[in-house]
């Protein structure tokens, strides 16, 4: 018996008192409803109308999938607490929608920033800016 | 020719301004555009979703109006503190976004307006 990943809410609080942009779903909300069995719902703030749904992961974290009407761009944004770890966050939410990369268009500079702290990674970009040679020990 | 002009044309790709800055749009009519243009600040509320936030922000979208878009663009020193992939959020307590009542505020200057009578 598999356990529900997400539950869809109609209510609640950021707990920091405010959210922050995690990534970009390819799919639009009208394409998300059927796939994923959740339901949008129209709203409006003073930059445009938009349409969202409230979710809260298994984990208990909350995270709002939104569309404003106007935007210039395509798909679907994806918000978490603005205290939340936005790579903890994208982990989940992959696991939530059994995301590929193909489904995100775009992911936060946070998420980013923190794969670049990957040793390897940080190996490579001292090797790359000459503070480290290769076959250098240490004494 | 000055080097400034070498980048003129990667500059408008990239939605810059020569002014300051980023480039910035809101879809308005014309009562919020020349309100803003005659004041120089934008001003914004928390942001009215289903979670609820207490903080207040100032919202714009990144970039040029688009082609036939009602609205006005414009630049402010004041950094974005929140960005999606194309929203751009100021959001109070941050440096240069200041605070009055229920709203966030930063300086602004309008570059264009396309939103008529």
């Amino acid at each position: 018996m598999s356990t529900a990943k997400f539950e869809q809410v109609d209510g609640g609080r950021w707990p920091s008192g405010i959210d922050k942009a995690l990534a970009v779903l390819r799919l639009e909300p009208e394409e998300l409803e059927p796939r994923y069995g959740v339901r949008f719902t129209p709203g409006c703030d003073d930059l445009d109308e938009f349409r969202e749904a409230a979710l809260r992961l298994h984990s208990g974290r909350p995270v709002l999938l939104m569309r404003y009407r106007q935007s210039p761009g395509t798909g679907t944004m994806v918000s978490i607490d603005n205290g939340d770890d936005a790579s903890e966050a994208l982990n989940e939410l992959r696991n939530a929608f059994e995301l590929s990369p193909w489904d995100l268009t775009w992911i936060s500079d946070e998420v980013r920033s923190e794969k670049r702290r990957n040793p390897v990674f940080e190996w490579l970009a001292e090797l790359l800016a000459g503070r480290r040679r290769v076959g250098a020990r240490a004494h | 020719m000055p080097i400034s002009a070498v980048f003129k044309p990667f500059d408008a790709l990239l939605g810059r301004s020569r002014h300051a800055g980023l480039v910035y749009h809101r879809f308005s009519d014309a009562e919020e555009a020349d309100e803003v243009e005659r004041t120089g600040e934008l001003w914004g509320a928390p942001p009215r979703n289903i979670y609820a936030s207490s903080i207040p922000c100032v919202k714009a979208y990144a970039g040029r109006l688009p082609a036939g878009g009602k609205g006005y663009e414009f630049t402010t020193p004041v950094q974005p503190t929140h960005s999606s992939r194309v929203e751009r959020r100021w959001v109070a307590g941050a440096p240069g976004v200041t605070v009055e009542g229920d709203f966030a505020r930063i300086p602004v200057t309008v570059l264009r307006k396309t939103a008529g009578p």
